[in-house]
């Protein structure tokens, strides 16, 4: 029989089948494993409209482009992490060429908790696929591009809010397991995005046990009518699946069902794959889900082995809680353009903050001094100051001056002109400027 | 001394060949309403003064099953499917005779639901009302776990046995995909009678003729298979015509490198590719009249443009195809094609020259050219059309899917270096394409017998796969039906076992059995590896018994 794919789809599934980031990490050779006999088993590849492609291999210039890799991007970025962020620069390429109607990379590893700057790897991630992609949409088809994210991994997207916390054309709105409760910790209501920006980062905790029930709450009434007052471009789903019920790692309980649902109505342009690692329970039949809601075909046959209707109960006490946070947040972004930043803020011409970011996978933690230029006429220059302890590479301290997109000239002038005086202060071993209109990224050791 | 007999859809050719040499050839109209008595006559033909008992093979590839097929000529299949979740089942009823049974097996083989065996009684009656006597059967991951096809195998023998026609979908493929397998299941059943009268009146016919040699049956993956195999997978036969001319053209020239085929027919182009001797396969299974398969086919591309293609003008423009109406002009056709222009140009000598030029001339006026003219153009269209062609193929072949880091960085793109051509036109047309694709060319000597030469020496081939799962304890070779258990395999055993259990399969062969993929991937559950799970597959790869002396006939 032939079936048709309501809207067409591309798939960049690259389940990496020879590599891991240790034996037993739950980054191994096994993690799509099963997902990929599912896909396979399932035909959905020979569904008309549902294409199949291979990644490219990023170029180290499209990780500069987003990152600022300490000391250097070939000492941090391996094959691996470049085909997987190539994976989603694929997808994004399929989309904007018209080639297909959406695009969903399955790709490994993932990268949400890869922040601007990269001195390690954290949380599974290295590099920040997703942002990678964007960046590389920006360069190609358009500054004004405007881009949401809807980050539905069980994780707090630390790394992609961290990325475009300061930036107004992209919204990004991150729904996560309660950070008081897991990994990274962070992604509180309160932290809605910087001077630059504010409103503009949303972040929806979720308690531990929500079920369908609050997911779909949270999106039909916080997501879907903030991306319709939104209106962007490019819709994108950073599509973790570690909220599964089966999930090892997590303590949320959403089902297949209500993966395939939640993309069915959010209608994504691109889903990039980030965690989940009930590979064997969840991950096959989710990723079927997805396949299936995205090329608008019938998903309701799809259920995990074990799967009991009663999952889907939700406490009233889960259920208000959301309710408070999506009023909060609902009230947040009405008011966003009436705030008064400088009072919001706290400050006049820099807003300055410390913050510690802890690398789990390399057991350092980074120091970051982060100051941003409130500016009335850009979203304003931003610079780092970034240590490791321990430093056990003598990596040193480091400076990152970063010009965003439609900089005004007077913040330009300043980047190149603290750049030059970074260059000569000894303190710093290494000074970066990263110049995102110009696309280039300017490097002193 | 070989037969061999390759039916087409209007001629049947046999050849008769000893060692390097073909003793005898012949071609006959094919007699569409009865193939078995085509092939019996090219047979005695062939074999008239020669001594049957000197004959030691007999091969043929037949469009039996492909047509049938193709005309959707089935009687009624009852197809039980047990879909488990997953997608809609509704998307898999093949069969106007469709039941959705429950029960579930999982991605690792476990059953996850049972069979509910009243519901399958329930089921078989239906059929048995509705006079149905052929069923197959097909389960999602039944090549993980085949027992719910064997358990309704069973129950069929012990109390229905009036359903003497079944397939199991497990037996056909041990390849992944469900809806594929169920449409080579449902397909296999429906084809079963026809091939099993075919091969009663072949038996009949050779005995009558006294020709005693083993009979075997060309496949879509250029290999042969014995008459019994074939009364138990007939649908292994499908697309054997393109399978036979690709294997005679292995037959009859020097290959190097990556070749380029292309059989140039009155209608339709077919495209194939050779590397290093070796014909390539079609990445998923054959895909005919819809319907998609997991046989496995040898790589074949057909385009809508051949030798007689009509050729008009559209818009002002030159059109070659799709209509064909008859020979060209210059065979006694009206209209003009492709081999017109070829005959105008002196590039075919053997059509008649004022019969093409008189076919072109109307378009020549159109156009404002010379006929001559007119003819180079025609010409170059038509190497325009499969230089587009080819470009296409090659893209996709190019860009696979492929699993691993290390396939992905290691991709060896398809550059062909060279051009075959077989077929009528291919002489006077192959040269020109060649120059235009800038690839050396060969044109080989026995052309217009090249598919009955490809079918006297192709060999046997088998396929096969293994999984294992040993934190389960088990391993399995599901096309063999062979479930072992086990508690420790390494991958190097695993392939051991794989090329022994196939090496069993064809005792007479000696052909290398070559391994086509495997991976082996532990399991991790907390901190622990709890087993290992191996995927692996191997062939006896499709080949010549021989092959033919240049330049002789």
């Amino acid at each position: 029989m032939n079936i048709k794919a309501e809207q067409s789809l591309g798939l960049i599934f690259f389940p990496a089948l020879d590599w891991s980031i240790s034996p037993t990490h739950p980054e191994r050779e096994e993690r799509l494993l099963y997902t990929k006999d599912q896909v396979l088993e399932e035909g959905v590849l020979d569904i008309e409209g549902i294409k199949e492609y291979n990644p490219e291999v990023a170029s180290l210039a499209d990780i500069n482009r987003t990152h600022v890799c300490i000391p250097n991007a070939e000492e941090i970025v391996t094959k691996p992490h470049l085909i997987s962020a190539g994976g989603a620069i694929k997808a994004a390429q399929l989309v904007m060429e018209k080639q297909v109607d959406s695009a969903f990379a399955i790709i490994r590893p993932p990268g949400h908790h890869a922040f601007r700057v990269v001195p390690g790897s954290r949380g599974f991630c290295t590099i920040n696929n997703e942002a990678i992609m964007v960046e590389y949409l920006r360069q190609k088809y358009g500054t004004e591009l405007k881009i949401a994210f809807v980050d539905t991994d069980a994780h707090h997207a630390d790394g992609t809010q961290d990325i475009y916390y300061n930036d107004p054309n992209v919204l990004h709105i991150s729904l996560h397991q309660d950070g008081r409760t897991l990994f990274p910790g962070t992604g509180s209501v309160e932290e809605l995005g910087g001077p630059g920006a504010f409103g503009y980062t949303l972040n929806l905790p979720l308690p531990p046990n929500t079920t369908d029930q609050g997911l779909h709450y949270a999106l039909d009434n916080l997501v879907l009518p903030i991306l319709d007052d939104f209106q962007p471009d490019l819709v994108i789903n950073a599509a973790g699946q570690d909220n599964h019920y089966s999930d090892p790692l997590t303590r949320m309980r959403i089902t297949a069902q209500g993966y395939a649902e939640l993309n069915s109505k959010l209608n994504p342009d691109l889903a990039i794959l980030q965690g989940g690692y009930s590979i064997e329970s969840a991950l096959p039949y989710i990723n079927i889900g997805i396949i299936l809601a995205m090329a608008g075909l019938d998903h309701l046959n799809i259920k995990e082995p074990d799967y009991q209707p009663e999952i889907k109960k939700q406490d009233a006490i889960i259920s208000d809680k959301i309710k408070a946070r999506v009023d909060s947040l609902r009230t947040a972004w009405k008011l966003k353009e009436e705030s008064d930043i400088q009072k919001e803020f706290q400050c006049t011409d820099y807003y300055t903050t410390q913050r510690s970011i802890f690398y789990d996978t390399d057991q350092f933690r980074e120091n970051q001094q982060l100051k941003i230029k409130v500016c009335t006429d850009c979203s304003g220059l931003i610079e780092i100051i970034s240590s490791i302890r321990p430093d056990l590479r003598s990596i040193g301290q480091a400076k990152v001056l970063i010009i965003p997109f439609e900089v005004c000239s007077s913040c330009r002038k300043e980047a190149y002109q603290k750049y030059q005086q970074a260059t000569e202060d000894p303190k710093f071993k290494h000074v970066y400027l990263q110049d995102k209109e110009e696309d280039q990224l300017l490097v002193s050791n | 001394m070989k037969l061999g007999i390759d039916i087409g859809g209007t001629n049947t050719d046999g050849v008769l060949i000893k060692n390097e040499e073909v003793l005898a050839s012949t071609k006959l109209s094919t007699e569409a309403d009865s193939l078995a008595a085509t092939i019996l006559k090219v047979c005695r033909e062939l074999i008239s003064s020669k001594k049957t008992n000197q004959i030691s093979q007999v091969n043929l590839s037949t469009t039996l099953t492909t047509n049938q097929i193709a005309q959707e000529n089935f009687p009624p299949v009852g197809l039980l499917i047990i879909p488990g979740p997953g997608l809609n089942p509704d998307w898999y009823h093949y069969s106007p005779a469709t039941e959705v049974l429950s029960g579930s097996i999982d991605h690792r083989g476990r059953e996850v639901a049972p069979l509910n065996l009243n519901e399958v009684k329930a089921a078989l009656k239906k059929f048995t009302q509705e006079e149905i006597s052929r069923v197959a059967i097909c389960a999602k991951f039944s090549p993980r776990n085949p027992k719910h096809e064997i358990k309704i195998k069973k129950l069929i023998k012990d109390e229905f046995p009036e359903f003497d026609l079944l397939t199991l979908g497990h037996q056909l493929s041990g390849k992944l995909n469900f809806p594929r397998r169920t449409a080579t299941t449902y397909l296999n059943t429906a084809v079963l009678e026809t091939q099993q009268q075919f091969i009663a009146a072949i038996k009949e016919g050779l005995a009558d003729l006294g020709i005693q040699a083993p009979v075997q049956v060309l496949k879509a993956d250029g290999g042969t298979m014995s008459l019994t195999e074939s009364l138990q997978a007939p649908i292994e036969s499908i697309n054997s015509g393109p399978a036979a001319s690709i294997m005679g053209v292995l037959a009859t020239s020097d290959l190097k490198g990556t070749t380029l085929a292309l059989d140039i027919g009155g209608t339709t182009t077919d495209i194939s590719l050779f590397i290093d001797e070796k014909p390539l396969f079609k990445p998923q299974g054959v895909e005919i009249n819809n319907y998609k398969t997991l046989v496995r086919g040898l790589y074949n591309e057909s385009l809508a443009c051949g030798g007689d293609s009509l050729v008009q003008i559209v818009d002002q423009q030159l059109q070659i195809a799709p209509q064909r109406r008859g020979n060209a002009a210059a065979y006694g056709g009206v209209d003009p094609t492709p081999t017109d222009a070829l005959v105008v140009l002196g590039l075919d000598q053997q059509g008649q020259l004022a019969a093409a030029k008189n076919s072109l001339e109307p378009l020549a006026k159109q156009l404002g050219l010379t006929v001559k003219k007119v003819a180079l153009k025609i010409v170059e269209l038509f190497c325009t059309k499969i230089e587009e062609k080819v470009t296409e193929i090659l893209n996709k072949l190019n860009n696979q899917p492929v699993y691993t880091i290390n396939e992905l960085l290691s991709i060896s793109k398809i550059k062909p270096n060279s051009l075959v051509g077989i077929g009528g036109p291919a002489a006077a047309l192959i040269p020109t394409l060649a120059k235009k694709l800038k690839l050396d060319y060969l044109i080989p000597n026995y052309s217009p017998i090249v598919n009955a030469i490809g079918a006297a020496l192709a060999r046997s081939t088998k396929k096969c796969t293994l999984y294992a799962d040993t934190a389960q304890g088990y391993y399995q070779l599901p096309e063999l039906g062979i479930t072992e258990k086990i508690e420790q395999l390494d991958l190097a055993t695993a392939k051991k076992i794989l090329q022994e259990s196939l090496a069993e399969q064809l005792p007479n062969s000696k052909t290398e059995i070559e391994i086509t993929s495997a991976q082996s991937f532990n399991m991790v559950r907390g901190f622990n590896t709890i087993g290992q799970i191996i995927e692996a597959t191997a062939q006896i790869k499709p080949g010549l018994t021989n092959k033919l002396r240049r330049g002789h006939l």
